[in-house]
């Protein structure tokens, strides 16, 4: 817990670190330079590295995907699990969507929709081991624990939060960006 | 140069931040790591044995495994791999393997292989259980059936035993006193190399076969093993390099009037599928007949 805490902290050194690099990498397309655009006042303008925002774009793909699966694969566990399931899935994040499969099947539950997110991408690593760092915003208002017999809710009345924060932790993985870890934070409100 | 080392360093330094999420933090809710709100209103029966001091009895049949409830799951799930039971969770094979330097490997690879966990009854908090494992052999119950599956692959090359060859052709019989050459033609059933796979969904085994030695059966009362498939018969060379047998009686007066020769081919199957590799030994016989005779001298004057 206290890790989880310190975290956001380095993942900002991070992020500055990352545009450090990505700024002081060769790369084949460079950012346009000034000069090509005459007619614009000196109105700042983010750079950002083409490469990164695909990474970017990747990342939050998969990680869309992540909850994609998880809401299809818990509105049944008992079907076969969706076709995407081990597409961006692997590590810690694909245990514990297993145990939470595993979990529903034997308490005989459903979740009925779909969680609400709202991603971004807190730092991303390009070069070398690549790695990215995702926090978000998970709302679960319209994705209901259900009684598979009865198809009534099953969540008792005590009050627990249904909008909480989450980190994510994405790696590349056999060609592509996968998402390693994904991490509720229950006693985050958001 | 200097600027590409720098950049480096850099991105080493997130790498160490970016790569290494927190332990997972077990809430005061203890829910299954993807479901937010998960209290349940109803009672949960929890299974026969879910009180621990209660163990439970239950009876299970084939491919049938037991959790640390006591609740009955299959031993092989096509999703989740195979059972331990020693921690109620399914162990499967990850392919590909992470990257030798992912921190799973805990500095073992090559050695041993990482495989997903899935707990079905998780014994740690929500989302502590789990995930990429290294370790250095399979765990207990992993591929209950794979060598069972190699035993399937060898049936499917339906290997035999030697086909047996002697210098003796059609009607010709062999002589008390000479060496009797013996060997076997070489084909893919009769001393191979022969590979076969076999499959069950998620697991399949490869295996391949190569005769090594046959032992022989003279039908004399004597026996000899001759290592490897023997030498085909060079005329004008009396003893074979390999494998050759002397008869010091004439067949005449057994049945048929022959010598009933029978060889046992000794085959050594490797096989490897799932992470796991093994080595069998099989045997195929067959036999075939040979007449000896004595040689007759016949004096003329």
């Amino acid at each position: 817990m206290r890790n989880a805490r310190a975290w956001p902290t380095a993942a900002l050194t991070c992020a500055v670190l990352v545009a450090v690099v990505a700024c002081s990498t060769p790369d084949p397309a460079p950012p346009p330079t000034p000069t090509t655009s005459p007619t614009t006042t000196s109105t700042p303008t983010p750079t950002v590295d083409p490469a990164v925002a695909e990474a970017e774009a990747a990342v939050l793909a998969a990680y869309q995907s992540y909850w994609d699966v998880s809401a299809a694969a818990l509105a049944d566990p008992l079907a076969p699990l969706p076709d995407d399931f081990d597409r961006y899935i692997v590590d810690k994040a694909r245990s514990g969507l297993a145990e939470s499969l595993l979990w529903a099947e034997q308490n005989d539950v459903v979740m009925v929709g779909a969680p609400v997110i709202s991603p971004t991408v807190e730092s991303i690593a390009i070069d070398g081991e690549r790695a990215a760092h995702i926090v978000d915003c998970v709302d679960s208002t319209d994705w209901v624990l259900t009684l598979r017999s009865t198809g009534d809710p099953a969540s008792s009345a005590s009050p627990q939060n249904t909008r909480v924060t989450a980190d994510a932790w994405a790696i590349f993985y056999d060609d592509r960006w996968v998402i390693r870890e994904v991490t509720l934070n229950r006693d985050q409100p958001c | 140069m200097l600027r590409a080392v720098a950049s480096a360093l850099a991105a080493g330094m997130v790498l160490m931040a970016v790569a290494t999420p927190p332990a997972s933090a077990a809430g005061g809710v203890q829910c299954p790591p993807t479901i937010i709100n998960c209290e349940i209103a109803v009672e949960n029966p929890g299974g026969p044995g879910a009180n621990p001091e209660d163990p439970p009895v239950v009876n299970v049949g084939d491919g049938q495994c037991v959790t640390w409830k006591g609740n009955i799951v299959p031993c092989w799930n096509d999703q989740w791999g195979w059972f331990n039971a020693s921690d109620s969770c399914y162990y499967k094979y990850r392919e590909p393997q992470p990257p030798a330097n992912d921190i799973v490997w805990e500095g073992h690879y090559p050695d041993g292989a990482v495989y997903d966990v899935s707990c079905v009854e998780p014994m740690g908090a929500p989302g502590s259980n789990g995930g990429w494992t290294w370790l250095p052999s399979p765990p207990p119950g992993y591929g209950g059936d794979a060598g069972q599956l190699a035993e399937r692959a060898v049936e499917q090359m339906t290997l035999v035993g030697p086909a047996i060859r002697t210098p003796l052709d059609g009607d010709e019989i062999g002589t008390v006193g000479i060496p009797l050459w013996l060997w076997t033609e070489q084909g893919a059933t009769t001393w191979g190399p022969n590979t076969a796979t076999a499959s069950v969904p998620g697991l399949s085994v490869t295996a391949t076969a190569q005769a090594k030695w046959i032992d022989w059966d003279l039908g004399d009362g004597s026996t000899m093993r001759c290592e490897g498939p023997g030498t085909p018969y060079i005329p004008g060379q009396v003893e074979s390099p390999t494998c050759d047998h002397v008869y010091i009686a004439s067949s005449a007066g057994r049945q048929g009037d022959v010598y009933t020769v029978t060889g046992t081919t000794t085959w050594e199957v490797t096989w490897s599928g799932g992470g796991m590799s093994g080595v069998l030994q099989v045997t195929r016989s067959s036999s075939a007949t040979v007449p000896i005779g004595e040689l007759q001298v016949l004096a003329t004057n």
